[in-house]
């Protein structure tokens, strides 16, 4: 693409098929008179062509759960249940510590974590986040000051399950890093995407219209949460089905 | 705008994203676990998406910063690995694609990076670079300046002269 009109941005786009009308009348014409931009673009169709060939959707974005081994999730072993406890404990046992409006700051490092089992028994965040129905997860948070949070889901089809706090009633949690809820999700029979969100706010939540909340904020609709500083944090997963 | 299907992303965005993570990551294997942390960002970004014309800065700027966090969290570019690779003069004019990357990896302002990245490695008019990252020519230019100006500070702060 020698010509200064060229736009590599307009052309992939254009090579995609998924383009604005504009641009595709603008790459079009541009096509008519730039014969590098038009080698350029059957570079790409043939390069996409022998992508797919290669690399074909099933190979790559299964392959995660094809070679994952489901292991019955292990309620903890001794020790790390014991250390879990004692960070869960500390940090109900911290919240009278903190005051809600005590210089409420978000800063952007409020942070939600989903860690799942590992095939050789050690619980870390996946790299890649795919799982497959009936394993277990857990939900972990870093917040930079104490906050009000509720945790909840919701799936492809806009179902929604509130995991915390369990009723309505708004709870306080302490700051820090990577502390686990006290519950672990054994992931249900649904395939697809799933999101998991972190409401945070620096006031007691409202619980009336979280669930609405959460469904718009997933479908990447814009949604008014609390004040300034509250945040809703969101981890997306994709469940996939198991193959033999 | 019309809502896709993972799998028709996939098969309109998946080569992009593939051919990006190989050329930096210089592995296919470490390029296909970019295709894939990527794709479900995308996949998870997609409703959000007003205009598809959003979508293919988007996503260079996704695997952009997949890939330089990749090279970073490996190390593969140590400090004494940027030393080697730095070129003997301060101009930004025929580097390798190597030595790019550790020099982008070097810079710790983000929009300088960001001009850096977009300029030498994928090669962006500043129009583009103006569309993906949100900074004007001038600043782009501003960028790419301090960039060259910094280059003989990394170089002493790397005890070569």
């Amino acid at each position: 693409m020698e010509n200064k009109t060229c736009v590599t941005i307009d052309l992939i786009s254009y090579s995609t098929g998924n383009c604005s009308d504009s641009v595709r009348a603008s790459v079009e014409g541009h096509l008519m008179e730039c014969e590098s931009c038009r080698t350029a673009l059957a570079t790409i169709r043939s390069e996409q062509e022998a992508f797919l060939q290669m690399m074909p959707f099933e190979s790559v974005m299964e392959s995660s759960a094809k070679t994952a081994r489901v292991i019955p999730f292990p309620l903890r072993r001794a020790v790390s249940a014991a250390a879990a406890l004692f960070v869960v404990a500390m940090t109900f046992m911290q919240i009278d510590r903190f005051s809600p409006d005590d210089q409420f700051t978000m800063k952007g490092n409020a942070v939600l974590t989903i860690v799942a089992e590992n095939p050789d028994g050690s619980v870390s965040p996946r790299a890649k986040p795919i799982y497959v129905p009936g394993e277990r997860i857990q939900l972990c948070y870093s917040l930079p000051c104490s906050s009000y949070v509720a945790a909840v889901s919701v799936d492809g089809n806009g179902v929604v399950s509130r995991w915390f706090p369990s009723d309505e009633k708004s709870v306080q949690v302490a700051p820090g890093a990577m502390i686990p809820f006290s519950f672990s999700i054994r992931l249900d029979e649904y395939i697809g995407i799933e999101h998991y969100l972190l409401f945070v706010s620096s006031q007691p939540i409202d619980f009336t219209a979280i669930d609405q909340l959460a469904i718009d904020h997933s479908a990447g609709k814009p949604v008014k949460f609390g004040t300034t500083g509250d945040t809703i944090l969101v981890e997306t997963i994709q469940k996939q089905a198991l193959h033999d | 705008m019309k809502q896709l299907e993972p799998r028709q992303l996939y098969e309109m965005y998946g080569h992009l994203i593939f051919s990006r993570c190989r050329k930096l990551l210089g592995c296919d294997d470490r390029a296909k676990d970019g295709l894939q942390d990527c794709m479900l960002k995308l996949i998870a970004h997609y409703p959000k998406f007003t205009d598809p014309d959003h979508v293919v800065p988007w996503i260079l700027r996704v695997v952009k910063n997949y890939c330089l966090n990749d090279l970073r969290s490996r190390k593969k570019f140590s400090d004494n690995a940027v030393l080697e690779r730095l070129p003997s003069s301060s101009s930004t004019g025929e580097f390798e694609m190597q030595d790019t990357i550790a020099l982008v990896l070097s810079c710790h302002k983000k929009d300088v990076q960001d001009a850096v990245y977009f300029t030498y490695i994928e090669e962006l008019s500043q129009e583009e670079i103006r569309t993906v990252t949100g900074q004007s020519p001038a600043t782009i230019r501003r960028n790419l300046a301090k960039f060259k100006e910094s280059l003989p500070q990394i170089r002493k702060r790397l005890g070569i002269e």
